[in-house]
């Protein structure tokens, strides 16, 4: 048998089966007939014209930017401090960051969202003001950005900040001419990530959303249970499309080189 | 004081001042009506006409949330009786009834909602703590392209051998699944909480297609071709061209409940009664008839003819849907849980 012939084969079906069901999606979406069916019954735009004056739909995707641009933004402060700080302190303190770090990783998302709900209505703050959604989705991104800024900094030398200090460089200008460039590739996909897991966090959303909104993915569940065109097709591709861009765009702002 | 700064000062000042117009305004401002719905056509449906209709003739601050009961239930029991977010809730009995006996709702006062007077018997439940708005009834639906013979009783499932493979159930976590548990214990046991014959029987019906919520779309793809359904989902379905009925069993009709319960201590206490009474009113429950094919629970209303076939199940009708014991139901849903998964693999 030869193996480095069968490999890209086994690639490309690797491939299919976790994009096919994306792909279904999609096409799903163009579909003219009244049903969420594939293949579709004819090609239409129709249900991207009924999203697009969907009030609904709309409210809840720009919910959904807030909220993962301003949990990815908090956990990237948080989690690079940290991840700094994992840096430069002692091995067994930065074992105990690390795991307190990665633990909402480690507990079901659902696990950890009913912790939240329960804990914020203790403290008497309840689900108002997103800020027990915020919070539920800043420790859902946080160990994201943690472990990619801290991979990122493996190889730094302390000692580079402290040729830059005795430069004559300020703290500031240390960490922005120094360290901040040696950690950006890593910081830029760690936000990356948050920002996806934050904008398709479900269980997290689903429990903890304040009284009167929704997040993209809570109402499509919401409209899923009891409706069932293509509309819900049309929104997910659209919701892929965004997603795809802000990958491409990150790419070319930050530059990210994806490793071959 | 070396350490107080102009800095600090001034960043004290603009916290205490923010905190102290928030707190101005949050003592200011009476608390909102919240009110509950469910996704999709229906938040739509409330957000463009039904609560424009309601704000405008009692001025009402609404706010809107939507979800259903496993939701609302996780956040009540969160909060606590008492402590609500929700001044009225709108979800099935079956959510409703341990919510109830844990104390988070109060008894209604009729007093206050005129419009009950005009209810069927069927829509009063719960002792008065709270009332169904709306009802869609189920009976059987079924691919009339596809049945010879089409079913006229529950029992046709297990007899008719062309439904054989071809049924499909709401499964043990939809109230109607756990309502056909009932059924089906008072048609081949003793009674509606005989579950060796109920589980007995449901394994006898051969292979089923289980679904939580969705059965349009296994109807519309011809997956199956009989199975319980309501009679406005397969009014919808017909309108959009698909060849499907649904009849009245002769053993009765399931149904699915939208009932309304006030929170205690309720935000906008008064006007949640207001809100409730406005769904019980003629007017509005024709509205909700014409929109989502529900039965009205209001015995005045009248369905126009264009609407009968969509709305089939009114007047003495009504007596025909089976009621279900859901404090027994939920008191043993860890064991049909287990029963169903054993029964259906």
């Amino acid at each position: 048998m030869n193996m480095p012939r069968l490999l890209p084969v086994l690639c490309c079906a690797v491939y299919f089966f976790l994009l096919a069901p994306i792909l279904v999606v999609v096409l799903a979406s163009f579909n003219a007939g009244a049903f969420l069916t594939f293949p579709p019954q004819g090609l239409s735009l129709r249900w991207y014209r009924t999203f697009f004056h969907n009030a609904v739909f709309l409210r809840a995707f720009i919910e959904s930017m807030e909220i993962a641009v301003a949990a990815t933004s908090i956990s990237a402060v948080i989690g690079t401090m940290a991840a700094l700080f994992s840096m430069r302190t002692t091995p067994a303190l930065a074992n105990i960051v690390r795991l307190g770090m990665t633990l909402p990783l480690v507990l079901p998302e659902v696990l950890t969202a009913i912790g939240l709900l329960f804990f914020f209505y203790a403290m008497g703050i309840g689900v108002h003001y997103s800020v027990a959604l915020l919070v539920g989705h800043v420790l859902l991104t946080l160990p994201f950005i943690y472990i990619n800024v801290s991979t990122s900094l493996r190889s730094f030398d302390p000692s580079w900040e402290l040729a830059a200090r005795s430069l004559g460089a300020s703290p500031f200008v240390t960490f922005y001419r120094v360290t901040m460039p040696l950690m950006k590739s890593g910081l830029t996909s760690g936000c990356l990530f948050g920002f996806i897991v934050s904008f398709d966090a479900f269980s997290t959303s689903f429990l903890l959303k304040d009284v009167g909104t929704a997040t993209l993915p809570i109402q499509l569940f919401d409209y899923l249970r009891l409706n069932f065109t293509p509309e819900a097709a049309a929104v997910s591709t659209f919701s892929i499309i965004v997603t795809f861009l802000i990958v491409i765009m990150t790419k070319t702002i930050f530059g990210i080189r994806f490793t071959k | 004081m070396s350490g107080l700064s102009r800095r600090h000062l001034i960043a004290g000042g603009v916290v205490g001042l923010t905190g102290a117009l928030v707190g101005r305004a949050t003592r200011a401002a009476p608390p909102p009506l919240v009110v509950t719905t469910y996704g999709g056509s229906w938040e739509t449906f409330w957000r463009d006409d039904l609560m424009p209709r309601f704000i405008a003739r009692t001025g009402a601050d609404v706010k809107l949330d939507v979800g259903f009961g496993r939701t609302f239930s996780a956040t009540l029991r969160a909060s606590g009786p008492g402590h609500s977010d929700y001044s009225i809730l709108m979800m099935n009995d079956v959510f409703v009834e341990p919510l109830l006996r844990a104390g988070h709702f109060e008894k209604l006062d009729f007093s206050r909602l005129p419009h009950a007077r005009q209810l069927y018997p069927t829509a009063l439940i719960e002792n008065g703590w709270a009332v169904i708005g709306m009802i869609s009834p189920i009976g059987i639906g079924y691919r009339t392209d596809l049945v010879k013979n089409p079913p006229t009783c529950w029992r046709d499932l297990w007899t008719n051998p062309e439904f054989r493979g071809r049924i499909g159930l709401y499964n043990v976590q939809n109230s109607v699944g756990k309502a056909m548990l009932c059924l089906a214990g008072q048609m081949f046991g003793s009674g509606p909480t005989d579950m060796d014959a109920a589980f007995a029987a449901l394994g006898r019906l051969g292979p089923v297609l289980q679904t939580d919520f969705n059965m349009s779309t296994m109807m519309g793809t011809g997956e199956i071709v009989v199975s319980p359904f309501d009679f406005g989902e397969i009014a919808r379905l017909r309108r959009q061209g698909l060849p499907v009925a649904c009849i009245m069993p002769r053993e009765g009709m399931l149904m699915w409940d939208q009932t309304f319960t006030i929170c205690v201590n309720a935000g906008a206490r008064d006007m949640a009664y207001r809100y409730l009474d406005f769904i019980l009113e003629p007017e509005t429950q024709l509205m909700l008839a014409q929109k989502f094919f529900v039965s009205p629970v209001n015995s005045t209303v009248v369905i126009p003819p264009d609407l009968a076939d969509a709305v089939p199940v009114t007047g003495d009708r009504m007596k025909e849907i089976l009621p279900m014991d859901w404090h027994w139901i939920n008191q043993n849903a860890v064991e049909l849980d287990k029963r169903w998964s054993r029964t259906f693999g």
